[in-house]
């Protein structure tokens, strides 16, 4: 393993901080000949008006620093150095002019991963989302099943259009029993798996929920619901272990698992496409389950669902702890008074 | 027949849909509480076998701890998640030190743990893996050494040693001799400076033995040689002589299945054979020992040029461009296809009757 090497200056390799800047002058330095342009241009005032006085000396002590005639032995290095300074100044120069153009940025402007890292809360999922991102879009028509004709609204494009109004009611419908459920106390079990998107939207959910929540993002173990002694272990056999409710993320291809769960009497929640009978399941979502961006919107959405029930859960049981807590401290009281009266009178 | 006529007036109701829609039924289908049968299983619901509505007052319930529980590998999935969750973080970091994405002379120092065996990982860690679970642990372990390299290179040593206080129960994270495997690999030379190789094509399959004719040309062992200094490599043609001496002929022996190349194979397959080492001009610096087995001589002929091609890419790794531009680095996926019923061939077809 090779070590950073000792012949070059320390002066000229300083090490990064955690936060992701360099604190080093050097930085003032690259910006500073940027910053006079811009002086020059807008005809501001000097420097010392702007930032404070502190940078002039920084600026001035750091022309001895600067090496000028440095001629790195290891050419790797000092190739990666000034390809980290040049993004550097880069980041320095977004993050200056950010501000003084437009207001839209990429914060407030919507990017891929949003669907998967900031879902809304079911009162506040819109038909107009759903449809941007594409739930309406069902199979082709070739694939088109009979029984979920009465959700489609039309065939457009060789493609059932799913009907976006029925789909909304029966989406609350569902987020509102996994609501209801976890406020219970009840356990979800996510379940996703073969495309890397409903895997990775059905762990999220699962650690979005965080309490009472299980998923399943490879393979379903034939049997777990079943036979979990053989599969787990003896541990397995104390109490009921089955979740209160499962969720598929794509039914189509966990028909076996659904079995199962209807054999467990586990009531199962899915997202169902054109090409798939709605009666695999107990609550079925009528959208599409080939487009990323609406499997993250529903999982999302179903998961915030689970979440505040989960929140209104512990918030009953801290309330019931707390009661219970002040009951038995008012009766020590009473029985403290009790003992302590008599002797008194 | 019936199914064909289900599905046109199912398409004919699809088009009408938008103007007055059907429904086949007036809300959700909901299945029904009771089972026929009780369903006998261990859990405690057993006892509720008729009816599923009443909940027995005792009822206990196990809330397993881990959210893998159901899955039945709920200590592989702790880890790979644990680790997967430390690659990213370090990643992360790195992405914001604007140290990423790190040329390839970086990353080309960093050196491959060896990991923990199969059976080191359940009497170890207690995991026992089927092969797809292992590699996908070990492919989080070899990102994690990546970014720990680039770490340890720019001098962030606390991302460094978090990376292999994690590291170092699967592996000793400084024992690697190899580098990390990018793209295509291409074994390393034995103690003897002989490489090894395997090509393939449709049901052929060679295994080829290279050794350099003459040790001391830098084609032997290019590593060893710094094509910059140019100090230690010995000219075919020596400049500091007065009288210009002919240059060296090499000549060099191809056995294929211990007999000579053009016993084993006709012309126009030899020349296949001989193809990569004409375009990098390497004709008599190797001695070529290859052991063909399956198939019938063309496809032997082709994959022992596959496989020469990626020896010669063990001794000089220079001549990657020659060779993937000629293809001969790839191994031709062509299989004969099957034949189907109901046709004579694959894709021949029966003559077609009027009757």
């Amino acid at each position: 393993m090779r070590e950073p090497s000792s012949s070059v200056p320390n002066a000229y390799w300083r090490p990064i901080d955690a936060d992701g800047f360099h604190t080093a002058i050097q930085c003032f330095d690259i910006c500073n000949k940027v910053i006079t342009a811009v002086d020059n241009s807008f005809g501001l005032a000097t420097r010392e008006t702007q930032y404070g006085e502190g940078v002039e000396e920084a600026l001035d002590g750091n022309q001895e620093e600067e090496p000028s005639t440095f001629q790195p032995e290891d050419l790797s290095s000092a190739e990666w150095y000034h390809q980290v300074q040049e993004r550097i100044r880069r980041k320095q120069l977004r993050a200056m002019f950010e501000p003084l153009g437009s207001s839209q940025n990429r914060e407030n402007t919507f990017q891929a991963f949003h669907s998967l890292n900031r879902p809304v809360s079911s009162s506040e999922l819109t038909l107009s989302a759903l449809m941007a991102a594409g739930a309406h879009l069902g199979a082709h028509r070739s694939r088109s099943r009979p029984t979920f004709l009465p959700y489609v609204y039309g065939r457009r494009a060789n493609i059932d259009i799913i009907d976006l109004d029925q789909t909304l009611a029966m989406f609350r419908r569902a987020a509102n029993f996994l609501r209801l459920l976890t406020t219970k106390g009840g356990t979800v079990l996510w379940v996703g798996t073969e495309v890397d998107m409903v895997k990775r939207a059905a762990k999220k959910a699962s650690d979005r929920v965080g309490v009472h929540s299980f998923h399943i993002s490879d393979k379903w173990m034939r049997g777990i619901f079943t036979n979990a002694s053989a599969l787990i272990g003896p541990e397995v056999r104390e109490g009921d272990y089955l979740p209160d409710a499962a969720v598929f993320l794509n039914p189509r291809m966990n028909l076996g698992a659904l079995r199962e769960c209807h054999g467990a009497m586990v009531p199962t929640i899915g997202i169902i496409d054109s090409d798939t009978d709605p009666r695999i399941v107990t609550y079925a979502i009528p959208a599409n389950d080939e487009s990323p961006r609406a499997v993250e919107l529903i999982s999302g959405v179903l998961s915030v669902a689970a979440r505040e029930g989960v929140t209104e859960w512990q918030a009953i049981r801290a309330r019931e702890k707390a009661q219970k807590a002040r009951r038995v401290k008012e009766w020590e009281q009473r029985q403290a008074q009790q003992q302590m009266g008599p002797p008194e009178e | 027949m019936a199914c064909r006529r289900a599905l046109a007036s199912s398409s004919r109701l699809i088009q009408r849909s938008h103007i007055s829609r059907h429904y086949a039924t007036g809300s959700t289908f909901i299945p029904p509480q009771a089972v026929e049968q009780g369903i006998e299983r261990e859990g405690g619901r057993g006892d509720v076998a008729g009816g599923g509505a009443r909940w027995p007052k005792d009822r206990k319930k196990y809330i397993p701890a881990s959210p893998h529980f159901y899955t039945a590998r709920e200590a592989y999935y702790r880890t790979l998640y644990e680790l997967e969750s430390l690659e990213r973080q370090a990643k992360r970091e790195l992405e914001q030190s604007s140290l990423l994405p790190a040329p390839k002379a970086i990353l080309e120092r960093i050196r491959r743990p060896e990991w923990m065996s199969q059976a080191a990982f359940k009497s170890e860690a207690g995991l026992s893996m089927g092969m797809s679970m292992r590699k996908r642990l070990i492919a989080v372990l070899d990102q994690m050494t990546i970014w720990r390299g680039v770490a340890r290179q720019a001098g962030l040593d606390h991302i460094a040693v978090t990376l292999t206080t994690a590291l170092q129960f699967y592996g000793e994270p400084d024992g690697g001799q190899k580098a990390m495997r990018t793209g295509q690999h291409f074994h390393e030379l034995d103690q003897y400076g002989r490489s090894y190789a395997h090509g393939a094509r449709k049901t052929s399959s060679a295994r080829v033995w290279m050794i350099a004719t003459d040790p001391s040309l830098p084609t032997a062992r290019p590593s060893e040689y710094d094509c910059l200094s140019g100090s230690d490599a010995t000219a075919l043609v020596d400049p500091t002589s007065s009288s210009p001496a002919p240059p060296k002929l090499l000549t060099s022996t191809i056995l294929v299945n211990s007999m000579p190349l053009a016993t084993y194979f006709n012309l126009y397959d030899r020349e296949k054979i001989i193809r990569p080492l004409r375009l990098t001009g390497l004709l008599g610096a190797f001695n070529v020992f290859a052991i063909a087995r399956g198939g019938g001589t063309s496809g032997q002929a082709d994959a022992v040029a596959v496989a020469l091609g990626r020896a010669i890419m063990s001794h000089a790794p220079e001549m990657k461009g020659v060779l993937s531009q000629a293809g001969l680095l790839h191994r031709d996926p062509r299989m004969v296809e099957r034949k189907k019923p109901g046709q004579p061939k694959a894709r021949k077809q029966f003559v077609w009757v009027k009757r």
